[in-house]
């Protein structure tokens, strides 16, 4: 029979040392595996379809500890979404950010030569920028995922530093096309290289942050 | 589209606290009883898993209708049985009517018990 307790524990992100409440509700998830088990098991289920048949999909545990403590609090300090998407998010976004103005005061100084490229975009500190993005990206769907976040959910908390700046470009775009700046018409390319440098790419690097966290995560699974 | 989600979750989870107190009316069970007795007795139309069930459960007890107490199983195991509390008593009757009411509407919309 597998260890159901260390199973549940792992599943529910219960802590080292959970409260006697968790202790209990461990307990009762356990007896509940318990007895599924062994039911499927006496109608002649293999062992590890009988685990696999009792434990679920992990989609019906992503959330579960959630649900147990606000039925137990009868509240919760934020919603769902914010919690799962917005947070995350706003986490990731901010980060990512911060971590790039750092880059461009760094480079600024003098002592830290590097080379220049068009509209003020520094080179050096937008690459480095760029290739650290996944690091954020990981971090958004980690903090999603924790949440009990859906996997759309997951993505979007992790694409979010993409998804505001492309926003913003849009926005601009948008600007330019209603008030008709006929003297910035001729830097389209401009424009759009501007989407590509910083959402696109960015969203690129994000996407890869969340594919190796996920990755990791199936490995330690495993 | 929200308000038609709001009203499918409030169903559910009415309908749910209904045949979780009925059953609990009757006498204790623990989780897994209630999950089997609950699909056994509507032929397999209901289904509870775990990640439905306990969070109602924890609900019911939070809001006193239900009390849940170890106790060792038929197999020896500890388990923890839910029963009825004295207000979940209270609180079945008129959930009940609630319910006869509410299907004897949409009987009346919709001709259910002629379908």
């Amino acid at each position: 029979m597998p260890d159901w307790n260390a199973l549940v524990r792992e599943r529910l992100g219960a802590r080292d040392t959970p409260s006697i409440e968790e202790t209990e509700v461990i307990a009762e998830l356990v007896g509940h595996l318990e007895d599924v088990y062994e039911e499927l098991r006496s109608k002649g289920m293999c062992d590890s379809d009988a685990i696999g048949q009792a434990l679920g999909d992990m989609a019906k545990w992503r959330g579960l500890a959630r649900r147990i403590r606000r039925a137990k609090d009868g509240k919760e300090t934020m919603n769902h979404r914010t919690k799962t998407l917005w947070l995350p998010g706003l986490i990731g976004l901010t980060a990512s950010m911060v971590w790039l103005m750092i880059l461009r005061r760094a480079s600024l100084k003098p002592s830290l030569p590097g080379p220049w490229l068009h509209a003020g975009l520094a080179f050096m500190p937008y690459l480095v920028w760029l290739i650290t993005q996944p690091l954020f990206g990981a971090t958004g769907a980690y903090l999603s995922r924790r949440a009990g976040g859906e996997r759309l959910t997951e993505l979007t908390a992790s694409l979010f530093p993409s998804i505001v700046m492309l926003g913003v470009w849009l926005v601009l775009v948008a600007y330019i096309v209603v008030e008709r700046y006929s003297h910035v018409s001729h830097q389209w390319p401009l424009v759009f290289a501007g989407t590509l440098a910083w959402s696109i790419l960015p969203g690129l690097s994000l996407l890869l942050g969340r594919f190796l966290y996920l990755k990791t995560q199936n490995f330690a699974k495993s | 589209m929200a308000m038609v989600k709001r009203v499918r979750a409030n169903i559910a989870r009415g309908s749910t606290e209904l045949v979780i107190l009925s059953l609990l009316a009757e006498q204790p069970f623990y989780g897994f009883e209630i999950s089997r007795q609950i699909e056994e007795r509507t032929e397999g139309a209901l289904r509870f898993e775990l990640a439905s069930l306990y969070p109602m459960l924890y609900d019911l007890e939070r809001r006193g209708l239900v009390k849940g107490r170890w106790q060792p199983s038929s197999t020896g195991r500890d388990r923890r049985y839910y029963s009825l509390t004295p207000t979940g008593k209270t609180q079945l009757a008129p959930l009940r009517r609630e319910w006869r009411s509410f299907f004897q509407a949409i009987d009346c919309l919709a001709g259910v018990n002629d379908a």
